[in-house]
């Protein structure tokens, strides 16, 4: 295998592993074994914490607190109840998983710094409640004495085998958490972290997948906890402080946000690194603090990541020639045709206005998009259009007025709801995975719906669904004309490329109403002319379509009729060649005094 | 003959992914109107953040008064005497009226003073607000202020983008009207617009954009009769 | 009484709070940035003036011109560090980077310090005044005093000087900045040497009673977070606001026993009005604030970003 390809870096690292473990186990002192333990606790809570950090993106400031509440509940237990270590793990995940719980719903649904903001005042409010709290948690000297490591009665000896075991639990937690990232669920979060409501458009629930991974965090910060307290037999509110929370950051950002591997090694190394350099010992928190500084800055995807792309550079990999996947056909599941007799209209617009601070985007605007049809929203810059496709995809709110999709009110639904019921969308700028291929970016459309931890966890190394999945959207991206460049990442792509790509996606949902956010924008002359082709064909025989552009001469190779926007109003609609003609749509476009 | 103030060569923006413009050369003479034309996407704006330095060039040349500026960042070029009036105005928001202007004088407290007595003089429903913070103004208004910014540090050149985007009918016509005066006074100005009549009325040559490369440039006479100007727009 | 007592005690910690706050908003402003390490820039400023005040045995108020033309350099050092490096990238990357800047802080004072509270040197001396009957502390008086002339300061700086003209312009639209003539980089570096020197002068008021501790920082940044939540993220007079009201809330809670005695009869009234239940409490009610308005009790301040 090519020196530079992930499998071999993981294989380097495997193999470094294993020489570390034998050193330990066989040549290791007590305290080199115990700090090697303290390595793996480390691992498994900073593999967690990829979950929430790395897959859905968000810099969370509450893993410490998990893990404290882990190491809490566990030593309490073990103290005061005499429960052990095996028996007290569902408490010892249990709270943390409610504590996560209860405070999800309402968190993360935030921005950014207020996300962080938040999680930060949580850990904080726990720490002082422990603090407090001195009768159940011993306040701020702590409680001490706590039981070893038990497991089903047999008491773990501290040494070699609180290493093999606690590393055990690491190898599986590691590889729990490789199988999560390696399916569909990891390509939908990749597509959350690019551009959250392009995944809500294909129908993921964004909320969801940040809920399972925030979760997953606290449950893993839990069992680390859980060893934690009862590997070093004292439990303390300094579990609870800052370093250890700063610690785990430094080390998911060390190895590489979403990379398991490169996350484990930045434990040991972590871990060891004020062992090996003695004056360290009390600077140890500065050299952190210079390593995350100075890797954010040099090797913002992790050291692991880094060092592959050297590799890269020393030994470029010969691009092998992809097997071509089959396609797999999909019947689309709904009759959409053009012979179907609409009784009612597929969309239906009454009234919708929308403003903007000052500005009036939408001003009672009212038009239907019957079943089959292809309609052409046009209008000079400025004048609502894509306003208008964001109110119908469910991106805002209307200020007043109501959207019917198949004689239902879909006015209040989100993103993601409207995508399931059948309305996909593009957008002016392409929002696409870079790192993924293309069949990737399209395969995601087709489970969207069905993403679950269940189905990750039940597939083996041959992953079924999505070998069915690839299938499925090879045919859409035949349809789009981009099936020679199915195995290529994204990034690598022309323009006109990638917006197929997107398009073959957004179809890939099987739609029936699909809306296109100016798709002519960047496209050349003979691009232009293919895709007014390919469009007509397809959407004839599958869905309807409502096309946004402000490029008429692009849309008349294709487009039934056409409705004219200016200042958010409707200003003409008809059929193509009238609406050309009209005096109010010349005079929007061109200005008063032009000659029809 | 009159000097080329503003000389672009081939010039290739690539804008994201996108090669937003793609080989276009342009020339403007010192005190020069041009007009810009070209359907939305067509290029325009790209060009004009190229000239003032917010995009850089892919390859080709722009030259202020014969020294390629290519390198300059855009406060440079903003000193050396090119006003930037951006699509969709753009004022600073908590700033009064009276600071947007003051802020972009680089002149000392007296002369700053007089020049912006002089600005009101050409806008006078700017004085009437000197003390609103910006963003209370009226679309019109921010317009009229954001040209007045532009023209603060007595340009040779005049970038305006859009400027009637967004305004009434009427308030086009207040704000376009304004441009002639302007012109008079020897600044040469590049005018990008969507409202071809307006812009071929002000401007005595046009050069008309269509995806990234020029596909009409001339006179403005004989571009407003020209049939395949309205055929780039309404496809008719 | 007690009640002016303790509004005095309040103005004074709010005064250094807003400095704080106040610090953290222009960073903000400047690069839509969080600076992480605000509150840690305040603990330096703290112990720069003790280090100081090792050297010259001077009253506080002669050190503090010297702390702030310190800390204003760091801050310069600061931006060339943590900031500019990662211009391009999302601002996470800048949020990651103060994160670190702010262990290393944090551990370098204990590394050079060590861990002990120490104090600054008064203002203008301690002790008390005798005003009206009352004993007011001097270092309140003087900390209110001089929190006040600087925030004037950088009023009259931000809202009368053409170079406060440009940094706020700078900070509203920095491309349209530099198309008027502003070096926008030039003026961000500037701001985060004004923020700094804010935060050190904050840390400076602030170590004489209530001493500096290495690991403060954590304290004073959620401080500032909470200012400006409360107050409007991104607006000044705001951080000032919400600095005032944080401080006032941080002397009246545990005092409620005092001034209501029928709270202090209850058995409880230990733990439930001591300063860390007090802590609690407030992170409790910003909690509450951030979930149902997160845009802050008076909301966002006007600021349009193309």
């Amino acid at each position: 295998m090519n020196l530079a390809s992930p499998r071999s870096v993981n294989l380097q690292l495997l193999i470094g592993g294993i020489v570390v473990a034998i050193y330990a186990l066989g040549f290791g002192t007590g305290y080199t074994q115990r700090v090697l333990s303290v390595a793996g606790i480390y691992a498994l809570m900073a593999i967690g914490y990829q979950f929430i950090f790395g897959y859905a993106g968000a810099i969370a400031l509450s893993q410490g607190a998990f893990m404290g509440l882990g190491a809490y509940v566990s030593g309490i237990l073990s103290v005061r109840y005499g429960i052990g270590f095996d028996a007290s793990l569902p408490f010892s995940l249990g709270l943390p998983l409610l504590v996560a719980f209860i405070v999800a719903v309402p968190v993360l649904r935030l921005q950014t710094h207020y996300f962080a903001l938040a999680t930060l005042i949580i850990s904080q409010i726990i720490l002082l409640i422990a603090i407090q709290w001195v009768d159940m948690t011993g306040g701020a000297n702590g409680i001490g004495g706590i039981h070893p490591l038990s497991l089903l009665g047999w008491n773990v000896p501290p040494g070699q085998a609180t290493l093999i075991l606690i590393w055990s639990v690491v190898a599986l937690g590691a590889a729990a958490a490789w199988q999560f990232g390696r399916g569909s669920l990891g390509q939908a979060y990749a597509l959350m972290r690019v551009n959250s409501v392009a995944a809500a458009s294909i129908g993921i629930d964004t909320a969801r997948l940040r809920l399972i991974a925030f979760l997953l965090s606290s449950a893993y910060a839990g069992l680390a906890g859980a060893f934690y307290v009862h590997a070093i037999r004292v439990i303390s509110p300094d579990v609870l402080e800052l370093p250890v929370m700063v610690t785990c950051l430094t080390i998911a950002v060390v190895g590489g946000r979403t990379r398991t591997a490169g996350i484990v090694t930045a434990a040991v190394l972590i871990i060891e690194l004020p062992e090996w350099f003695r004056f360290m010992q009390k600077y140890y928190l500065i050299a952190y603090g210079a390593i995350l500084l100075l890797v954010v800055i040099a090797a913002p995807e992790g050291l692991v990541e880094a060092w592959q792309r050297i590799l890269t550079r020393l030994r470029p990999a010969r691009v092998a020639a992809p097997s071509r996947i089959a396609p797999i056909a999909v019947s689309w599941g709904h009759a959409a045709g053009r012979g179907d007799v609409a009784e009612s209209p597929l969309l239906s617009l009454t009234e919708i206005r929308r403003h903007f601070g000052g500005v009036r985007a939408l001003d009672g605007v009212s038009f239907d998009v019957a079943a089959g049809e292809i309609l052409g929203l046009i209008g000079p810059n400025g004048s609502g259009k894509t306003t208008l496709v964001n109110i119908v995809s469910g991106i805002y709110r209307p200020d007043a007025g109501r959207v019917r999709f198949g004689g239902a009110d879909i006015t209040p639904l989100s993103p993601y709801e409207i995508a399931r019921l059948g309305i996909a969308r593009t957008f002016q700028t392409v929002a696409l995975v870079d790192a993924m291929s293309a069949l990737d970016n399209v395969a995601v459309a087709r489970g969207s719906g069905r993403l679950s931890l269940r189905q990750t966890f039940s597939v083996g190394i041959d992953d079924a669904h999505l070998a069915r999945r690839r299938g499925e959207a090879m045919g859409f991206l035949d349809l789009m004309g981009v099936a020679d460049d199915a195995a290529r990442p994204c990034g690598a792509l022309a323009y006109g490329l990638r917006r197929r790509v997107e398009v073959a996606r957004a179809l890939a949902t099987e739609p029936r109403l699909l809306l296109l956010d100016e798709p002519a924008t960047g496209l050349n002359q003979s691009e232009q002319e293919d895709f007014a082709r390919r469009m007509a064909a397809i959407v004839r025989a599958r869905c309807t379509l409502l096309v946004i552009e402000h490029n008429i001469p692009f849309l008349n190779a294709f487009v039934d009729r056409l409705v004219c926007l200016d200042y958010g109003r409707v200003i003409a609609q008809g059929d193509v060649a009238s609406v050309q003609r009209d005096a109010r749509v010349i005079e929007a476009y061109l200005g008063r005094g032009v000659v029809p | 003959m009159t000097a080329v103030l503003l000389d672009i060569e081939n010039a290739v923006i690539r804008y994201g992914d996108i090669t937003a413009v793609n080989g276009v050369g342009l020339s403007v003479a010192a005190g020069e109107a041009v007009a810009l034309l070209g359907a939305n996407g067509a290029g325009k704006s790209t060009l004009m953040k190229a000239i003032i330095g917010l995009l850089p060039l892919s390859s080709g040349r722009i030259a202020l008064a014969g020294e390629d500026i290519g390198r300059l960042r855009p406060d440079q070029r903003y000193r050396l005497g090119i006003g930037y009036c951006p699509e969709g105005r753009r004022v600073f928001p908590g700033l009064s009226v009276w600071e947007n202007l003051a802020v972009a004088s680089w002149d000392a407290a007296a002369l700053r003073s007089s020049r912006i007595d002089e600005i009101f003089a050409v806008f006078p429903v700017l004085a009437e607000r000197r003390a609103s913070p910006a963003w209370q103004l009226s679309g019109g208004q921010q317009q009229m202020l954001a040209i007045g910014r532009a023209l603060m540090n007595r340009p040779r050149l005049l970038l305006l983008d859009e400027p009637s985007l967004g305004l009434s009918p009427r308030l086009t016509d207040e704000v376009l009207s304004r441009i002639p005066t302007i012109a008079a006074g020897g600044t040469a100005i590049i005018l990008a617009e969507q409202n071809v009549v307006k812009a071929l009325q002000i401007c005595r040559r046009a050069t008309v954009l269509k995806i990234g490369t020029v596909a009409q440039s001339g006179p403005a006479g004989e571009l407003a009769d020209s049939p395949e100007m309205k055929a780039a727009f309404l496809g008719g | 009484m007690i009640t002016l007592q303790l509004l005095i005690d309040a103005l004074a910690i709010g005064a250094a709070y807003s400095l704080v706050a106040l610090g953290f908003v222009l960073i903000l402003n400047a690069t839509s940035a969080v600076n992480f390490s605000q509150g840690d820039l305040v603990m330096l400023g703290g112990f720069v003036a003790v280090a100081l005040a090792a050297y010259l045995p001077v009253p506080g108020i002669v050190l503090l011109p010297l702390v702030l033309v310190i800390m204003a350099g760091l801050g310069l050092v600061f931006s060339a560090v943590a900031y500019f490096p990662l211009r391009r990238r999302p601002p996470e990357a800048v949020f990651i980077s103060t994160i670190a800047v702010g262990i290393i802080l944090q551990n370098g004072a204990n590394a050079v310090f060590g861990p002990e509270p120490q104090a600054a040197p008064a203002l203008l001396g301690s002790g008390e005044v005798e005003l009206g009957g009352l004993s007011i502390g001097r270092q309140s008086l003087a900390v209110i005093a001089t929190a006040i002339v600087l925030i004037l300061a950088l009023r009259w700086l931000l809202g009368g000087t053409q170079f406060g003209r440009r940094l706020r312009a700078t900070a509203q639209d920095p491309d349209m900045a530099a198309a008027v003539g502003i070096p926008v980089s030039a003026m961000i570096a500037i701001t985060f040497a004004l923020a700094t020197a804010l935060a050190g002068a904050a840390g400076a008021l602030l170590a004489h009673n209530f001493f500096v501790t290495p690991t403060d920082g954590t304290n004073y940044i959620l401080k500032a977070y909470i200012a400006v939540t409360i107050g409007g993220w991104g607006s000044i007079p705001g951080a000032v606001a919400g600095a005032g009201l944080i401080a006032i809330f941080e002397v009246i809670y545990p005092a409620l026993p005092i001034l209501v005695p029928a709270l202090g009869r209850v058995d409880w009234s230990g733990i439930a009005f001591s300063q860390t239940t007090s802590t609690i409490v407030l992170d409790a009610i910003i909690l509450l604030i951030l979930l149902v308005r997160p845009q802050g009790l008076f909301g966002e301040a006007v600021r349009q970003r193309p």
